[in-house]
């Protein structure tokens, strides 16, 4: 069943008030409806609207938050309703579904759209997008202010003489244009009480491929349901597969539902690229075009080095050489900073030769019970192992990471390699904007699953939970795994090979088995900029306080459950279950404990790893790493796992992701025996 | 006001945590996501807040000290 809701249901589902007033009713009163982007005042609009008479609830069926109030404009008593912020009809999050679902199902007397001047072309095409639907728009170009301190100016004239509606520059904040919007609103309302717009003769603001258009004007024809927008904009969230949209038109005419999306599957046919890319193109397109007369702005240096730049790390044939010139730089960065300076310094120097001998003497020396003795100090003690593998092995490696990541995240590099990797991500049946839980797993995959909410289908985010839980290293893992193939840059490119392959190879089979339709991407890129070393130094300290507020406790947990596993024999018996694991993948038999580890943290076993990488060759380094990168997620990405996709999914992953991760491990052993590799 | 640092949005990190509806980490969960693309921030930590409030406090003083001086 489709979410819409009927007009009215919101105001008995209020359940706070803002301001601490009785619920505000608004049934039967013309409606006014603020939309726009997050950001661009729509708040300060509403409160400038209706004072204090507002009431905040959820909407029906969902977690999401609406603001209504009530509003005089005139003689006019009017409702009024703040909506969450949305960036076009076509819905991608929770928050654009609740506030479609307000424009569809409350038949609003008057929609006002709140844009930032600064980036009206960016926002401009869901103007239009409103105004095709047929819905009485106006447009408030907010934050004029800011606007006009970097050079821009907007003719309002031309631009309400090209789109039709009443337009209106404010600066909110400040109060500027707020009586003028007052006024234009009253108007508005005396003169049209609850009409369509009537201004402007939406279908030709945008007119889109002929067989786009041919394939509205028959899907319009099929529909005769009523559905609070234009037939033209049903057919055009029909065409671009809005499965709320066709949920709905299936519940009102389930006669019409079979042919309208025949036309859809045929019109898309007809295209190499999705039907909602082709057409959020074009609006785009004819909101520049609207734009040209109409915007006055300082023009950039278009050849200059940071545009030409921005270019090449988009394009596939400059890109990847450059992504792997940072990865390299991150590897010798971590490797030696990290791994050989630091490393050196606190585990070898600071607890190797002080603080661990000093445990383990004072515990000898004051400690009758074994027991205790093994808690603290020993080869696995709170002290001498977890504190050890926190402090001295991780946190370096994580800190020169965390300042290198910082620096790239500060130089706006990450949203290009995004557009890059798009091509990679929709051959495997993802799209660019997974790159972003994706980046994210670089830091913590546990919160890159969270984010994987955020992407379009349900299809997408388990896809990108698969490949989060199995491909993509933490930022300690990696850390670690960058220091323990330090040295040896030919292992660094086979490990970076096999790791790339897996995932591709997993990405792409997981796509064949799971068929959908892939989703659009397409993002607006923010400027290169030199990174600015307050900012990176902010950012890493941050960084850091959090991984040791989060990493530290779980580190301890870990060595107190050795320690019991240790006293009730557990822990033996779970390195002897492992040995056999770890020799078939040829590695040595004290490996064990390290993956071990592993089942608690993929860090902790990297650290382990790392304790131990004087017993490995080369070849066994790099089977363990690769195996320990592909191994199963830690705890909290597995809770989180739980909690995102359900016990069912989670339990398959974790079950794929064991054997998978011993086979790679293995077959990389077999294949670096038969080229004679150690 | 904090700006996202993947896709430049500046918003307030109250509207960021508006995203999080229905995390199962959102009671304690300090991080704060980006309403336009996902991306999760940090928000500042307490000693380089307390560092930056101290810097404030340190300039105020010199330059009410050189208000003083000057009248």
């Amino acid at each position: 069943m489709p979410t819409l809701v009927k007009p009215g249901a919101l105001k008995n589902t209020a359940s706070s008030s803002c301001h601490g007033g009785s619920q505000v009713v608004t049934t039967g009163l013309p409606l006014v409806v603020i939309v726009g982007s997050p950001n661009v005042g729509k708040s300060v609009l509403f409160n400038t609207l209706t004072g204090i008479y507002a009431t905040v609830s959820n909407y029906p069926g969902t977690t999401v938050e609406v603001m209504r109030g009530k509003a005089h404009f005139g003689t006019v008593e009017t409702g009024v309703m703040d909506t969450p912020g949305m960036y076009s009809l076509l819905p991608i999050t929770e928050e654009e579904r609740v506030a479609r679902g307000i424009l569809l199902s409350e038949h609003p007397s008057l929609v006002i759209h709140v844009v930032d001047a600064k980036n009206l072309e960016r926002m401009l095409p869901m103007t239009l997008q409103l105004i095709e639907a047929g819905l009485p728009v106006m447009l408030a170009v907010n934050m004029m202010d800011e606007a006009e301190r970097l050079g821009m100016q907007v003719d309002t004239w031309k631009l309400q003489q090209s789109i039709g509606i009443p337009v209106l520059c404010t600066a909110l904040a400040l109060g500027r244009g707020a009586r003028e919007l007052k006024d234009a609103i009253s108007a508005y309302l005396s003169s049209r009480p609850a009409a369509c717009c009537a201004l402007s003769n939406p279908a030709t603001l945008i007119l889109y491929h002929d067989a786009i258009e041919k394939a509205l004007h028959r899907i319009a024809e099929k529909l005769s349901g009523e559905y609070g927008v234009s037939r033209r904009a049903m057919a055009l969230l029909l065409l671009q597969n809005d499965t709320e949209v066709i949920d709905l038109v299936k519940h009102q005419e389930p006669e019409a539902v079979g042919a309208i999306l025949g036309i859809v599957q045929d019109t898309q046919e007809g295209f190499s690229q999705p039907l909602a890319y082709l057409v959020a193109r074009q609006q785009r397109q004819a909101a520049g075009r609207i734009l040209q007369p109409v915007l006055n702005q300082p023009q950039e240096e278009a050849g200059g080095f940071a545009a030409r730049l921005s270019n090449a790390m988009i394009h596939p044939l400059t890109g990847l050489p450059i992504l792997l010139v940072a990865l390299f730089l991150l590897y010798e960065f971590v490797g030696v900073l990290g791994a050989q300076i630091l490393v050196n310094l606190l585990e070898v120097k600071l607890f190797g030769a002080y603080i661990n001998p000093w445990v383990d003497q004072v515990l000898n020396h004051f400690t009758p019970w074994q027991a205790l003795r093994d808690l603290l100090g020993g080869q696995f003690g709170i002290i001498t192992l977890g504190l050890r593998y926190a402090v001295a092995i991780v946190l370096p490696i994580v800190g020169t990471f965390f300042l290198a990541f910082s620096i790239i995240e500060d130089s706006g590099y990450l949203p290009r390699l995004a557009l890059l990797i798009d091509r990679v991500f929709k051959k495997i049946g993802l799209n660019g904007r997974a790159v972003i839980p994706m980046v994210l797993g670089f830091g913590c995959d546990t919160m890159a699953t969270i984010v994987t909410r955020t992407l379009e289908t349900r299809r997408e985010r388990l896809l990108s939970t698969l490949l989060l839980s199995l491909a993509i290293p933490c930022s300690a893992q990696l850390g670690v795994m960058l220091a323990l193939l330090h040295g040896y840059p030919g292992l660094l490119v086979i490990w970076l090979l096999v790791l790339s392959g897996v995932f591709l190879l997993v990405g792409y089979l997981a796509a064949r088995l799971m068929p959908g339709e892939h989703p659009t991407f397409y993002m607006e890129l923010p400027p290169l900029r030199l990174p600015a070393m307050r900012n990176v130094l902010v950012k890493t300290y941050t960084r850091m306080e959090w991984y040791l507020r989060e990493v530290f406790p779980l580190f301890i947990i870990a060595s107190l459950l050795i320690w019991f596993g240790r006293l009730t024999g557990l822990f033996d018996m779970a390195v002897r279950a492992l040995v056999p694991l770890v020799t078939f993948i040829g590695l040595p038999k004290q490996t064990a404990v390290a993956f071990l580890f592993g089942f608690f943290r993929r860090d902790y076993g990297a650290a382990g790893l790392y304790d131990l990488r004087n017993t490995m060759n080369a070849a066994q380094l790099l089977v363990a790493t690769t195996t320990m990168t592909l191994f199963i997620p830690c705890i909290a990405q597995f809770s989180v796992t739980i909690k995102e996709r359900g016990w069912k999914t989670a339990l398959a992953i974790a079950a794929f992701i064991f054997p998978f991760a011993l086979l790679v491990g293995g077959l990389l052993n077999e294949v670096l025996k038969v080229m004679g590799v150690e | 006001m904090i700006r996202c640092d993947f896709c430049g949005l500046e918003f307030d990190p109250a509207c960021g945590e508006q995203s999080c509806t229905g995390c199962p980490l959102a009671h304690n969960c300090i991080r704060i996501i980006c309403p336009r693309c996902g991306y999760v921030m940090l928000p500042e930590a307490r000693l380089v807040g307390w560092l930056r409030r101290l810097n404030q406090g340190r300039r105020t003083r010199i330059r009410q000290a050189l208000e003083e001086d000057s009248k």
